[in-house]
């Protein structure tokens, strides 16, 4: 007993002692301003916001509890799951057709073309553009007197359309919008393919394959993992969509973009629900976190890691 | 002589540490910190004394949250430097934005920094005096003699008073009425309405106006296309939206007078009768009065300076333009809508001072110099007649400026509460009402009753934490 007692004393000396001190407590001071930052703007609003799911708080008067009400009105306010349907219906349309635009542009940048830089960085452009100028820029596009897109389908005979005013055209043109923001995808395709050992596909090509069967059988499988980072960013990305459709259509027409960030922020700060907006808030975290872990599962059976 | 140097480590320690320091110095309460209003006890503002405008003597800076429209930023940063001029003392003025003005006024409460003074609209305050944020003025107001910028109307009395006490300090008085752009009239050969006009004239004079002249559209009418702005034509039916306007209970949109003239003023205008730009044909400014497209509008004061004023006449943009008190339809009182707005005391530890700065902001001399600067009707009734009915008339050409005063006299109140205003219109009246009715995908018979039942939701939620008296 004594002896471990004194073993125990050593080592706590031993760690306490001049230079493990120093470095310890160096190593805490270099953590400092990531610590106090994440635990006062992120550790703390996300566990008082959990205390606030409980709670009734208008801003004006000392928060109420109110048990499980909250959360039982999440999923019974229809608001909250036309919210979650709008938010759904832009994120697998809009994704799977982002990942598929940004691909195809990675591989003809990614060929030894003239102006390619030139090229990547005209895509990658819009990604720099404010959120504020791009809202902009689309709302004159979407115009439905004055608008380019409007003027292109005329082209084809069809009639002009009032995209943003109307409830059936106003996600389509959201999902087309994001189209424009894929340019950090497309950078991160480019990465992956410059990695792609060049040795694979010229021996596929000795062999007899042509440039689909290369695609298919070599490019691809090597771009699973970067496909995978690009399909995950974006799916979380598409759930967190507010700004543009604040910005342009402020939810509208009869709801038909009120997004679910959109709704946690009107709950928040257009109707004082601080405690509602919290549950709200909580609901897309456990569904975005769920939609994360599952893709990682079912991961397995198509993302291939060399060193897997 | 020796010089020490700091290594890279020692460098990031020192850094890290100072960061880490300010990081939690930041976190500190204020060096003076308000009172929080929740905390404060009711009964003492009310034992504060009354201070006479101007305050002669040496008072603290006060804080002022200012209502951000473009026309008010300047005027609101001159009363304040001429209220430091006169008296020593010092308010300093913080303008927010109007998108998100209560947003930020709510958080500023919620974090235990609240303003001193704000601005209110009418219908916007009442919310933050049933919390106890703000003080009762009656006291004070008496004694400063400051009783007639207070208006013995209907719609004036709903928006400045609250359980019989004031809370609200008018800054203006104003009204809405429709502005005709006089060329349309003359190119059409029709006379310019006259205060006497009736309903079916306007909706007759509007579809005159309506023509396409070398592919370019012209409306008779810009339709406003929100509750808010189409409560006049509602009231003027001889009914009302609920079954009081103060404190109402039941919500009763779907009355059937209700959705005839709803179904007009909201839809019929744009899809039927089609003389109004749609919400989407407004979209970019292009199909505005602004810019002569459209012949009539329904607005207010404020809305004088982007039609016409002299640098757009040296510009040669100005639209020249008058006003006209708004058609007789059913109700032969011809209600028109109150929008006063002003300043509250908020309950905080400087109640004293900012009532010194708060008295002279609408003090005869205050609000004279805001009004000349914003072009809006001032607070007291003779600041209205002597100088400002004769000032628009020189800076804007509106001839007709005495009929905001005389529709005054007919106000009414939108609605106020516990449930504001703004509320209803987001959470009920905009997403099932008037956005079908807007974009032509809703009859005013069919949705009337779903924004009925959702506000009653609305209501009902907040009855149900009031004490039953």
């Amino acid at each position: 007993m004594t002896a471990i007692t004194q073993r125990r004393r050593d080592s706590l000396r031993r760690y306490f002692s001049g230079l493990a001190l120093e470095e310890t407590l160096s190593g805490f001071l270099f953590a400092t301003p990531f610590v106090v930052g994440f635990s006062v703007f992120i550790a703390y609003p996300m566990i008082y916001s959990i205390v606030l799911v409980f709670q009734n708080w208008d801003l004006l008067t000392p928060p109420v509890f109110v048990g499980l009400n909250n959360i039982t009105k999440v999923f019974r306010d229809p608001v909250a799951n036309l919210s979650l349907y709008n938010t759904a219906f832009y994120t697998f349309l809009a994704v799977p057709v982002q990942l598929g635009i940004s691909f195809l542009l990675a591989m003809a940048l990614n060929q030894p073309i003239k102006g390619r830089s030139f090229y990547r960085a005209g895509f990658y452009m819009p990604m720099i553009v404010p959120v504020v100028a791009s809202a902009v820029v689309w709302q004159r596009v979407f115009h439905p007197e004055f608008g380019l897109m409007n003027e292109v389908i005329g082209w084809f005979g069809m009639e002009p359309r009032k995209w943003l005013w109307d409830p059936a055209l106003a996600k389509p043109a959201f999902i087309f919008m994001s189209f424009w923001m894929i340019g950090r995808q497309m950078v991160i395709f480019i990465a992956g393919l410059q990695n792609i050992p060049q040795s694979l596909v010229e021996a596929a090509s000795i062999d007899g394959a042509g440039r689909l069967h290369q695609l298919r059988h070599i490019i691809i499988p090597l771009m699973t993992p970067i496909i995978f980072y690009n399909m995950v960013m974006a799916i979380i990305a598409s759930f967190q969509i507010f700004a543009p459709a604040m910005l342009m259509t402020n939810g509208g027409p009869q709801n038909a973009t009120l997004f679910a960030v959109l709704n946690i922020y009107r709950n928040a700060f257009e109707y004082y629900n601080m405690g509602y907006a919290s549950a709200l808030a909580w609901e897309l975290f456990v569904i975005v976190v769920g939609f994360t872990v599952t893709q990682f599962y079912v991961s397995r059976r198509w993302v291939y890691y060399e060193t897997g | 002589m020796s010089t020490q140097k700091f290594s890279r480590r020692q460098f990031l320690l020192i850094g890290g540490s100072g960061v880490a320091v300010a990081a939690l110095a930041a976190c500190q309460p204020q060096a003076q910190p308000t009172t929080a209003p929740a905390k404060a006890e009711p009964t003492k503002a009310a034992a504060v004394g009354p201070t006479q405008p101007p305050a002669p003597k040496k008072q603290p800076d006060v804080d002022f949250f200012a209502w951000g429209d473009p026309v008010d930023v300047p005027a609101w940063n001159k009363v304040a430097e001429m209220y430091t001029q006169k008296t020593g003392n010092k308010a300093n003025v913080t303008i927010g934005a109007t998108g998100d003005f209560y947003t930020k006024l709510q958080t500023m409460v919620a974090g235990g920094t609240p303003p001193h003074l704000s601005s209110f609209q009418g219908w916007e305050w009442q919310v933050f005096a049933d919390k106890n944020v703000l003080v009762p003025v009656d006291d004070q107001v008496k004694a400063a003699k400051l009783e007639d910028i207070f208006i013995d109307a209907p719609g004036d009395i709903a928006y400045t008073q609250r359980k019989g006490k004031k809370y609200l300090l008018p800054i203006e008085h104003p009204t809405m009425l429709m502005f005709y752009a006089k060329k349309p009239f003359q190119d059409a050969g029709l006379p310019f309405p006259k205060d006497d006009w009736t309903f079916e004239q306007f909706l007759e004079a509007a579809q005159k106006l309506t023509k396409t002249v070398d592919g370019k559209k012209q409306f008779g009418y810009q339709a406003n296309g929100i509750w808010a702005r189409d409560i006049h034509w509602m009231r003027n039916s001889g009914k009302q939206e609920f079954d009081n306007l103060i404190d109402p209970k039941k919500s009763m949109f779907a009355q059937p007078e209700l959705a005839e003239i709803i179904q007009i003023v909201a839809s019929d205008v744009y899809y039927k009768m089609k003389i109004s730009p749609t919400p989407a044909d407004l979209e970019g400014g292009a199909n505005t009065i602004d810019t002569g497209n459209c012949a009539m509008k329904y607005e207010g004061p404020w809305y004088f300076t982007r039609l016409n004023n002299p640098q757009l006449r040296d510009q040669k943009k100005a639209v020249e333009f008058d006003v006209v008190i708004m058609p007789k339809y059913k109700d032969a009182s011809r209600p028109h809508r109150c929008l006063t707005s002003g300043v509250a005391v908020l309950r905080t530890d400087k109640v004293d001072a900012t009532w010194a700065f708060a008295s002279y902001l609408v003090s005869y001399e205050g609000n004279k110099a805001y009004s000349e600067i914003s072009g809006r009707l001032p607070n007291n009734p003779k600041g209205a007649e002597q100088d400002w009915v004769p000032r628009i008339k020189e800076l804007h050409g509106v001839a007709n400026g005495r009929a905001f005063i005389d529709a005054f006299k007919t106000s009414v109140v939108d609605v106020v509460g516990g449930v504001p205003r703004s509320k209803i219109w987001n959470e009920a009246a905009k997403p099932l009402g008037w956005d079908p009715l807007t974009l032509g995908t809703g009859k005013a018979v069919d949705v009337l009753p779903k924004v009925d039942t959702k506000v009653q939701e609305l209501l009902d939620a907040y009855w149900a934490t009031q004490p039953k008296s």
